[in-house]
């Protein structure tokens, strides 16, 4: 089974494992994202929906992630992605492993947080959550103490770990619930932009896919920020996660852009040393020059990893996507719109040639396509 | 029998999550306070409960943790508060993971409640400056001596253990604990290709040149079918 890691860093409090359990809750019945997600060891799943129906009742909000380390495993959480058929088979496509270690792990000095950064290096993609919260603090200008916490040190520490990446980034704003409709996500994107670790951080992460989300794990409506700075809950309210299930939807596509990218820059290095060599043999190398005029496919598949090795259908489009940032089409919207339309058409046909693994993920994959497309419409200032 | 145990509380106040607030003088003078943070949490402990756990291999040798994780409490703070649990600003309700270190691994320990109510006392003065601390990366670690556990803390209401997966200790190497700047062995590594690459590398050109080689062959076969054809056509043509 394919398995993919995804860490996660975010400032204690920022609400990364209630995103957990709420994608987990949203994402655990198969719906019109057309796939599911289980957790496969039963205590571990009891352990979200607990978390979830925490947040879901009663007054309180879920405590901390505990910061020991009694067990390693307490910290990752596998999500196996599948599919069900018409008949009612139902189809494992891959997994994600998520690594959710306790704030203060990537922000407080004396805690024991040097494994953030090997981990980093080595993950699929890199989730840094930003609390919605702060984000308010930061926007409105009006508590100190939050806004302090946000630019002095949940920025600068998410931005020194992240310096070391080379996976795709999704800057994941949390409680959406308390910006939306008092701030675009393009005015909170040009804010950020104005802190200077966080503008230094974009522009060292050219190579890959930069994103901001905007998820709640509860939805609109289902709390209100009081002015002494509690949230409370409303009576009878029920949490509608809003986006909780793009982040992971984003993370493959943008992955194996990331890699079909740096395996064509290797090909044009390994181009440009024929090139070089080419006046010491003359004809004999322009005759073999010529002929290195693989199909990008078949380029891509004989070299990609196992992990990143998918259908013609998918690498192709990986390879287009690549081409049209770098024409820079400045039409997303309208070209989202097309790539969504394409990819509805071809749920069906996917979903009828599901009969192993391999054909699961093929339309899992075009599933998180989907996803991905709605995200640049509905936010066209997600994307860096 | 008197036996020696330093107090320890790990806990949170408003910027510093979970961290640990009070050590033995021995593991801050060795650097190795933060090593409690690490080997006790938890989920809350029930009434008449503490957990017991080894910790093995640290260059001061081994020890053992006794200790519970329970809710704080806004008087711990502010006595004349109401009796409410101490939230912090993201609404969590904050707990104080508290108790005691033994040296070694004694065969038979015995805790009792009033040991446990008389470390919470202990401990909390040192809570309060940390709580009221408003440092946004790091507060010190306070250092305490050990107590003389005699008879007297040892009848009471005897808390039943549940014994906790013993904890290995692991120092971090330096370069580990290095994550503000690369070394210059790694930043001249980073330009230097590594092995693997090296080997995609070549295995990308030798599969690019046997196809291109492949392909010449074919070419120089069918290159030599086409001249054999023209030949015999040729030699029909002379012999007719």
């Amino acid at each position: 089974m394919r398995t993919y890691k995804v860490i996660m860093l975010g400032p204690s409090g920022a609400g990364k494992t209630v995103f957990l359990a709420s994608m987990h809750k949203k994402l655990s019945i198969q719906g019109e994202e057309g796939f599911f997600i289980e957790v496969q060891d039963p205590v571990r799943r009891q352990v979200l929906e607990n978390i979830y129906a925490e947040v879901a009742t009663g007054d309180k909000w879920p405590m901390h992630t505990d910061p020991s380390d009694q067990s390693k495993s307490g910290h990752e959480w596998t999500f196996r992605c599948c599919v069900r058929i018409e008949d009612r088979s139902i189809y494992p496509a891959c997994q994600f492993t998520y690594l959710d270690y306790a704030g203060g792990k990537l922000t407080d000095v004396n805690v024991a947080g040097e494994d953030l950064v090997s981990e980093a290096k080595t993950a699929d993609a890199v989730l840094g959550l930003l609390d919605g919260r702060k984000i308010y603090s930061f926007m409105n200008n009006n508590d100190d103490e939050f806004r302090n916490l946000f630019l002095h040190k949940d920025i600068p520490s998410i931005a020194r770990i992240m310096q070391y990446c080379e996976a795709p980034v999704h800057f994941v704003i949390s409680k959406w619930d308390l910006l939306e409709g008092k701030y675009t996500l393009g005015q909170i994107r040009d804010r950020l932009l104005e802190i200077l670790e966080f503008k230094n951080l974009i522009s060292q992460l050219t190579g890959s896919t930069v994103r901001l989300i905007p998820v709640s794990s509860v939805g609109a409506n289902f709390a209100t920020l009081l002015p002494n700075g509690k949230m409370q809950k409303h009576s009878g309210a029920i949490p509608r996660p809003f986006y909780v299930e793009v982040p992971l939807a984003c993370v493959l596509p943008d992955a194996l852009v990331k890699r079909v990218k740096d395996l064509k820059q290797r090909e044009k290095e390994i181009a440009d040393m024929v090139v070089k060599v080419k006046p010491r043999f003359g004809g004999f190398l322009t005759v073999i020059d010529e002929l290195l005029t693989n199909t990008v496919v078949k380029f891509l598949k004989d070299n990609l990893p196992g992990n990143y090795q998918f259908s013609p259908d998918v690498l192709n489009w990986a390879e287009q996507k690549i081409q049209k940032a770098q024409e820079q089409i400045n039409q997303r919207e309208s070209e989202a719109a097309k790539i969504t339309q394409e990819q509805i058409m071809q749920r069906d046909k996917l979903f009828k040639e599901i009969k192993n693994e391999e054909t699961a993920l093929n339309y899992l994959m075009n599933q998180f396509l989907t996803l991905t497309s709605s995200l640049d419409t509905d936010f066209p200032a997600s994307k860096f | 029998m008197t036996i020696q145990a330093y107090p320890f509380l790990v806990s949170r106040n408003r910027s510093l999550d979970y961290r640990t607030v009070v050590a033995p003088s021995v593991f801050i003078n060795e650097g190795i306070s933060n090593l409690l943070a690490r080997a006790a949490g938890g989920n809350l402990t029930l009434p008449g409960y503490a957990i017991r756990r080894e910790i093995r291999g640290t260059t001061l040798g081994d020890f053992t943790l006794v200790f519970h994780v329970i809710e704080a409490n806004q008087k711990d703070i502010y006595p004349d508060t109401e009796d409410e649990a101490l939230i912090d600003p993201f609404g969590r309700e904050i707990v104080f993971i508290e108790g005691v270190v033994f040296k070694g691994s004694p065969d038979e320990i015995i805790v009792t409640k009033e040991l446990f109510d008389f470390i919470h006392k202990h401990v909390l003065d040192s809570y309060r400056s940390f709580w009221e601390d408003t440092n946004l990366f790091e507060a010190s670690v306070v250092s305490v001596n050990h107590l003389e556990l005699n008879g007297n803390f040892q009848s009471g209401n005897i808390l039943k253990l549940d014994e906790a997966e013993p904890f290995i200790f692991q120092r971090k190497s330096s370069k580990q604990l290095s994550t503000t700047e690369p070394e210059i062995s790694d930043i001249a590594r980073s330009l230097v290709p590594e092995q693997s690459e090296m080997k995609d590398i070549r295995d990308l050109l030798k599969s690019l040149l046997s196809e291109k080689i492949t392909f010449l062959l074919l070419s120089g076969v069918f290159g030599l079918v086409l001249l054999a054809f023209l030949i015999i056509k040729l030699t029909k043509l002379i012999f007719r």
